[in-house]
């Protein structure tokens, strides 16, 4: 009804776009460039352009897609008003007035409607893409009749009752005019809301349930029927009487649709239909927010010792890419053993290092990855501080884990810390999932669909394959993480999402979040790790040693001490409490480390809670006592003498001190220094040395002389062998082309064009450059650009680069012909037996075919 | 939460902190389902493994129970997903039943008609499935029992079997308890067993598993087929069973290599039912000889793989296992699962130690040093050899006869593995050696002669590891073993374990040649008693006493303690 209203003549400002968009203070304008930078760039040069850029499609359809639902049905019920519309006018016809202000306001900083309050209008590329049946009403009457016909329109106008003279007096008849006139004349009675209200009180009770239904939206039903416009006597079922009523249109063979005007006439009262001012609740199973967090804290201590086990492996071992970049299946499932997990999450424990900078490939040929230098530091922090790194390097980070094992559009597996797991949109989608999660309350476990009818509100029109998958993805990493605890948003989740939340709401955001500092951000990092810490099990600092010669930590170590008891002994099951086991090589690692016997006992018996089994300390004394027991050390020679007061003097002597000699045994010195110079520096200081070979024999030393093995060199014969072996398959080659062409001369004879030519390719060049030397005529076999072959006599001049120079007979010109062209040549003086070369007069006549051309 | 004994890590271990107030409570509630693994003082390993859930599953606990208790007693937060995997496990005990249908015999039921479908897809299963008889049950041929059973498990979808038993053969057997009476435990695994039909009982060395057989015989009434691991514990069960029930001689008979008896009890050894002639089994007619109504298998974690064969063909009858460890060096226990049937009973030694009804050991190895002729001769030797070396060093005898000495007043079984090295400490201590090719009149013999305190000392190769029932040794020195099996550490262990009269400790010695595979071989073999929570005291062979001067200082034991074994109230008869 509110459609029939004469538009209220209210003071009309700015009838034009351009001329609103010029009145703006520049706040607005700035607002407007910041919440649509497409619009920004390039610089349009004055407002005529900025309004037209307002009016491309690409550029407005992006801006929809950020509508929320109720901003998506404002706008779609601005484009039922007429326009302008006063915003009173609007709420009213919306309902939930207390909204609809803040939405308008909305839609005008985004450049989606235009006017001040008493005067709305919706940029016309905005009506177009909302389409032509808004918040589930059919097109207007005049539209949806435009699929009748003359004879149904007829049917409809005797239906909907007398149609006002003023048509009528126009000449009818059966033209297109007719036609259209008649329709108007139609929907002119439907304008009228109270007429419409009229037809429907006539209607039977079935018929009214039809129209509830169609009216609720969509406004189009599908039906066998939509073809049967009967006189209203003979309808039987809803549809038939709708259609002959008028009030429904069948606008093809299987569709009726509600015409708008009918559509609102339903409605009554609520004109809008259902609107959806405010976000869906939240559904889901209540988990507790203790549970929650307690779910959460193991969580991020699990991701955390994940992450260090997958990097202390590949510290020791770096992994070798793919060629294609990216990690082999096989190393994914090695990982995957490695943390005793899946797949799935294993690649997500890679990226999520990678995207926190502790992983890295090397520059360089040999690209491997490995660990980072930042992971030593963080290595070295608590287990908050380092679970608080890894959540801010994945939230800004723009790998979707969840895509690894996926296959791309060619059908080829997307490897983990590849390329092809970046989406630049991932950090949006994420944030805007992770605010959707902690949109719930504390405690409870949004469910799928309520997550997904909360993100649908929040943006219905935004969609794509990226998206349902970054939903459950976020979801699960966001479990992985801690974020969640058993579905639920813990308490550092939700500290997340505030501060996404705030982040959305600063305008210069919009767009897009803030990338990742290069270094991280710390102050990010710091509140959530101080929010962690609290409900991580507090870190102890002792342990229960047994007599299995095995270890308890019965709580999470500090890292210190975890760092201190890794270097001694082998974790067998790692969880809230860790389980070392000592035996004799993880004890010689230690030794191996420098750690000693003392260091060892030290180190349990402060940390032992309830003493060192014996077990223990005689497995400690056992290895210690043998470890180191044989030594190995590098020596590039040896002196040995059975006298061993004469080898105290040798070491003892200033004269040798130069060579440094050290004393390892009673009978054995060694030097680093080459034999031959511990020989020349012992003999320089008047020792009688001997040299050794490696397997004890004595060596004779004589003066040094030296000599030098020649080096082969070619003999002068084998040149010559090599060219007279050319020269000889030149020949042969000569020989067998002669051969066959005198055999097919003795087979065929010569007859007229069948002249025998010489076919094959290095005689043609011989016999070519022999025709320039002798100036010989020959017969050219030769194929044009076309591919047609022709035979010409011609006279050689010149033989190079590929091609052939030489006088065209026929032609009487100079002529160029590519060598890779010429299928054969023949010697005519040869082929025509003739010791002289004949007149050329005589040759043209005789063989008038052979040079024609083509 | 804050505060429990038990820590449950995400590799589905459970950490029990042993001194925690707690800590009874928590153990009652995770015994079910969850396999001890280690013992040592301070913190018990125990470990949930889908058998295991399984076993508690068919011991009426559903997964409710098994939640609870993990998140009441657990320190920290339980990992979520293994909670669900826990359901999720136990979940699948039951899905499928075998029951016998009055009209079609024996069926394999879904309780869900997808794992069936699944199941009977299976290659392996397929071929034991009968006609299908409608939407949730498919007949079993009933010799396909056993062997679907195992088919089943390994699908991960083990079958609960309802298709209950054949009473076999009746014949009255009673306990008769006059002067000795069952213990608490040995009541509940008895009942344990019953209830279930069919399964394992689990009860270390020395708390009389041979009790519990019988008591299970009584309790069926009915012809009785009992396997044993050789000739000699098979005459120790005769000679229980005529002491502790109604039965007589004549009511029991031998199949052994020796004697080949069918009586309403038969006692056979797994030997002489996997004796083979060109590739057939010679004896496999014994398991139908008559309609045995209960079939007994002594130590189950050693019942050879042919006697698995043939269990799978007798499913209709009752099966009892009887053994001190689930753990099989083989890892067959599913096998055990299937076809014995799920654990039914079982007590931790320690507890039972503690009741007072095994004997606690004090281990001791002893660590010998090798003189520098024996260390240069090991360490030339060639890799086969060294063992053989180092465990049969000359250095040994000393520390032997020293350590026997000392425990002059006890009755001491000296172990060995090699024979040379036996014959050598036999001639040293003046004792007789039994070894495999002694005579079982003759080995009778001298532990009768033990028993009675005619001999104090006795040198056994490995033939007594198992099922030699020498109540009185309390003292035992290895002094060489089958390399570094645990087993068989345990096994020896358990030969002094048993309760003595006067609760005097017994002593567990294994001399050891220092920094030698020796040692290392030691420590393997020790591990799993130190799981169990025996830990052994290391001290230096010349730390021990010299017994003379013990002499001197009146420290042996008095004379009377040898003299009168008195097996009253001694349940510990294995």
């Amino acid at each position: 009804m509110m459609v029939s209203m004469p538009v209220d003549p209210a003071p009309d400002e700015y009838p034009t776009l351009v001329g609103w968009l010029r009145a703006l203070p520049d706040e607005a304008i700035i607002r407007l460039f910041l919440l649509r930078p497409d619009l920004a760039t390039p610089p349009p040069p004055d407002f005529d352009v900025l309004a037209a850029r307002l009016e491309i499609r690409v550029s407005v359809a992006r801006a929809l897609e950020r509508l929320g639902t109720f901003a998506c049905e404002v706008l779609e019920a601005l484009t039922i008003l007429p326009s302008p519309v006063p915003l009173a006018e609007l709420a009213a016809f919306c309902g939930h007035a207390e909204v609809v202000a803040g939405v308008v306001h909305r839609l005008r900083e985004l450049g989606l409607l235009w006017g001040d309050d008493g005067a709305l209008r919706v940029v016309g590329m905005a009506v177009d893409l909302v389409g032509s049946r808004p918040l589930g009403l059919g097109r207007p009457m005049r539209e949806c009749l435009s699929a009748y016909r003359h004879p149904q329109l007829a049917r409809v106008a005797a239906a909907v009752g007398p149609i006002p003279p003023a048509t009528d007096s126009v000449e009818s008849g059966t033209g297109f005019a007719a036609r259209a006139d008649l329709g108007d004349a139609i929907a002119e009675l439907f304008a009228d809301p109270a007429r419409v209200r009229g037809w429907l009180d006539g209607c039977s009770e079935r018929a009214h349930q039809l129209l509830r239904r169609l009216a609720a939206g969509p406004a189009l039903g599908t039906t066998a029927e939509a073809g049967r416009l009967l006189p209203v006597s003979a309808a039987r079922s809803p549809v038939e009487e709708l259609l002959a009523r008028g009030l429904l249109v069948g606008i093809d063979e299987d569709t009726v649709e509600l015409p708008r005007e009918v559509g609102l006439a339903v409605r009554g009262d609520a004109p809008a239909g259902q609107l959806h001012p405010y976000p869906p609740e939240p559904t889901g199973a209540d988990v507790g927010a203790a549970a929650a967090d307690a779910a959460a804290a193991l969580a991020a201590d699990t991701v955390v010792r994940w992450v260090t086990t997958l990097l202390d492996a590949w510290g020791s071992t770096p992994v070798t890419p793919l060629r294609t970049g990216g990690l082999s299946v096989r190393d994914l499932r090695a990982t995957a053993k490695l943390l005793d997990t899946d797949e799935r999450t294993a690649a997500f424990v890679v990226e999520l290092a990678a995207a926190a900078g502790l992983v890295d490939a090397t520059a360089g040929v040999d690209v491997q990855y490995m660990p980072t230098a930042a992971y030593d530091r963080w290595g070295t922090d608590l287990v908050a501080a380092r679970w608080a790194v890894l959540v801010e390097g994945w939230l800004r980070s723009p790998s979707a884990a969840w895509l690894v094992g996926e296959r791309d559009e060619r059908g080829r597996q997307i490897a983990a810390l590849s390329l092809e797991v970046r989406r630049s949109s991932a950090p949006d989608l994420r944030a805007q999932v992770l605010r959707a999660l902690a949109a719930a309350p504390a405690g409870v476990a949004p469910t799928g669909e309520s997550l997904r009818a909360l993100l649908t509100w929040r943006a219905p029109r935004r969609a794509g394959t990226l998206l349902a998958g970054m939903i459950d993805g976020t979801v699960g990493e966001a479990e992985l993480l801690g974020l969640t605890g058993r579905g639920a948003p813990s308490t550092v989740g939700r500290l997340l999402a505030t501060q996404l939340d705030e982040e959305s709401a600063d305008p210069a955001r919009v767009v897009g979040l803030p990338s990742r500092p290069a270094g991280g951000d710390a102050a990010l990092c710091g509140r959530l790790a101080d929010a962690l810490a609290p409900l991580l099990p507090e870190p102890v600092e002792e342990l229960l040693l047994q007599a299995d010669l095995t270890a308890v930590a019965p709580g999470p170590l500090l890292p210190r001490v975890a760092a201190e008891l890794a270097r001694m002994a082998d974790v067998e099951s790692s969880g809230a409490a860790t389980v070392y086991r000592f035996s004799e090589e993880s004890l010689r690692r230690g030794l191996d480390l420098g750690l000693t016997a003392e260091d060892i006992h030290a180190t349990l018996g402060r940390l032992g809670r309830a003493g060192v089994p014996q077990g223990l300390t005689y497995l400690i004394d056992d290895t210690a006592r043998r470890h180191g027991r044989l030594r190995a050390g590098p020596a590039s020679s040896y002196l040995r003498c059975d006298d061993t007061a004469l080898l105290a003097e040798v070491v003892a002597s200033r004269r040798t001190q130069g060579l440094g000699l050290r004393r390892i045994a009673p009978t054995i010195v060694i030097s680093p220094l080459p034999t031959g110079e511990v020989l020349a520096g012992l003999r320089a200081a008047g020792y009688a040395p001997v040299a050794e070979a490696p397997d004890g024999r004595v060596v004779l030393s004589r003066p040094a002389t030296h000599r030098t093995p020649a080096r082969p060199r070619p003999a002068p014969v084998d040149v010559a062998d090599g060219r007279l072996a050319q020269a000889r398959d030149v020949l042969r080659l000569v020989r067998r082309g002669d051969d066959s062409a005198q055999a097919m001369r003795a087979a065929g004879g010569v007859a007229g064009a069948e002249i025998g030519l010489t076919r094959s390719a290095p005689l043609i060049l011989v016999m070519l450059q022999g025709a320039v030397r002798d100036r010989r005529r020959v017969l050219l076999g030769y194929v044009d650009q076309q591919g047609t072959p022709s035979d010409r006599i011609v006279r050689p001049t010149a033989v190079d680069g590929g091609w052939l120079t030489a006088w065209d007979e026929l032609s009487a010109a100079p002529r160029r012909f590519a060598l890779h062209r010429v299928t054969g040549v023949a010697d005519i003086d040869e082929v025509f037996g003739g010791g002289g070369a004949p007149a050329p007069a005589d040759w043209t006549a005789s063989t008038p075919d052979a040079a024609d051309p083509p | 939460m804050a505060d429990g004994p038990l820590i449950v890590q995400s590799d589905k271990t459970l950490l029990l902190e042993v001194d925690h107030p707690g800590a009874p409570e928590a153990r009652a509630a995770i015994a079910p389902f969850a396999e001890l693994e280690r013992s040592p003082e301070h913190v018990h390993t125990y470990r949930v493994t889908p058998l295991a859930l399984w076993n508690a599953r068919a011991a009426g606990h559903d997964a409710e129970q098994v939640v609870d208790a993990l998140v009441r007693h657990s320190r920290y937060a339980v990992p979520h997903a293994l909670l669900v995997d826990v359901a999720d496990t136990m979940d699948r005990y039951g899905r499928l039943r075998l029951e016998n249908d009055p009209v079609h015999g024996l069926v394999l039921r879904a309780l869900d008609r997808a794992v069936l479908v699944e199941v009977a897809r299976a290659k392996k299963v397929a071929p034991m499935l009968g006609a299908r008889i409608d939407d949730d049950t498919i007949a079993v041929h009933p010799s396909e029992r056993g062997r679907l059973k195992q088919a089943l498990l390994k699908l991960g979808w083990p079958a609960e079997d309802l298709a209950g038993y054949v009473d076999g053969e009746k014949h009255p057997i009673e306990l008769c308890q006059d002067g000795w009476e069952l213990r608490e435990y040995q009541k509940g695994a008895v009942a344990g067993f019953w209830e279930g039909g069919s399964g394992v009982v689990v009860l270390p060395s020395g708390a009389g598993k041979t009790i519990v057989g019988a008591a299970a015989m009584a309790q069926a009434g009915a012809t009785t087929l009992i396997l044993v691991t050789n000739t000699v514990a098979g005459r120790q069960w005769r000679h229980e069973l005529l002491r502790r029930t109604s039965l007589t001689e004549e009511e029991i008979g031998e199949y052994s290599g020796e004697r080949k008896e069918i009586r309403p009890v038969t006692i056979a050894t797994y030997q002489v039912m996997t004796a083979r002639r060109k590739g057939e089994y010679l004896h496999l007619d014994l398991f139908g000889a008559r309609d045995w109504g209960l079939i007994v298998y002594d130590e189950v974690h050693l019942l050879p793989a042919p006697v698995f064969r043939m269990t799978a063909d007798i499913q209709s009858r009752r099966r009892l296992g009887l053994t001190a460890t689930l753990v099989r060096e083989d890892g067959r226990e599913g096998d055990v699962f299937s076809l014995i049937g799920p654990k039914r009973y079982d007590a931790p030694w320690r507890e039972i130690e503690a009741q007072g009804w095994i004997a606690p050991a004090e281990c001791t190895e002893v660590r010998v040093t090798l003189t520098d002729d024996e260390r240069m001769a090991y360490a030339v030797a060639e890799p086969e050899e060294r063992y053989r070396m180092c465990a049969t060093a000359y250095s040994k005898r000393a520390v032997v006869e020293r350590l026997v000495r000392r425990h002059s007043g006890d009755r001491v079984l000296v172990i060995g593995a090699y024979l040379d090295q036996l014959d050598e400490l036999g001639e040293l201590l003046g004792a007789p050696v039994i070894q495999g090719s002694t005579r079982n009149r003759e080995r009778e013999r001298l532990f009768e002669a033990f028993r009675t305190g005619e001999i104090t000392t006795l040198v056994v190769s490995k033939v007594a590891n198992v099922s030699i029932d020498l109540p009185e040794a309390g003292v035992a020195v290895q002094v060489s073993g089958t390399f570094g099996s645990r087993q068989e550490e345990a096994q020896r262990l358990g030969r002094v374990l048993r309760p003595k009269a006067d609760g005097r400790a017994a002593h567990f010695y294994t001399v050891v040649a220092r920094d030698t595979v020796d040692q290392e071989y030691a420590a393997h073999r020790q591990r799993f008693l130190a799981e169990q929570g025996y830990a052994y005291t290391i001290i230096d062979a010349d730390d021990i006493p010299d017994p003379r001067d013990a002499a001197d200082r009146g420290d042996l034991a008095d004379p009377d303690d040898i003299a009168d074994p008195d097996p009253d109230g001694a349940g510990g008869w294995d």
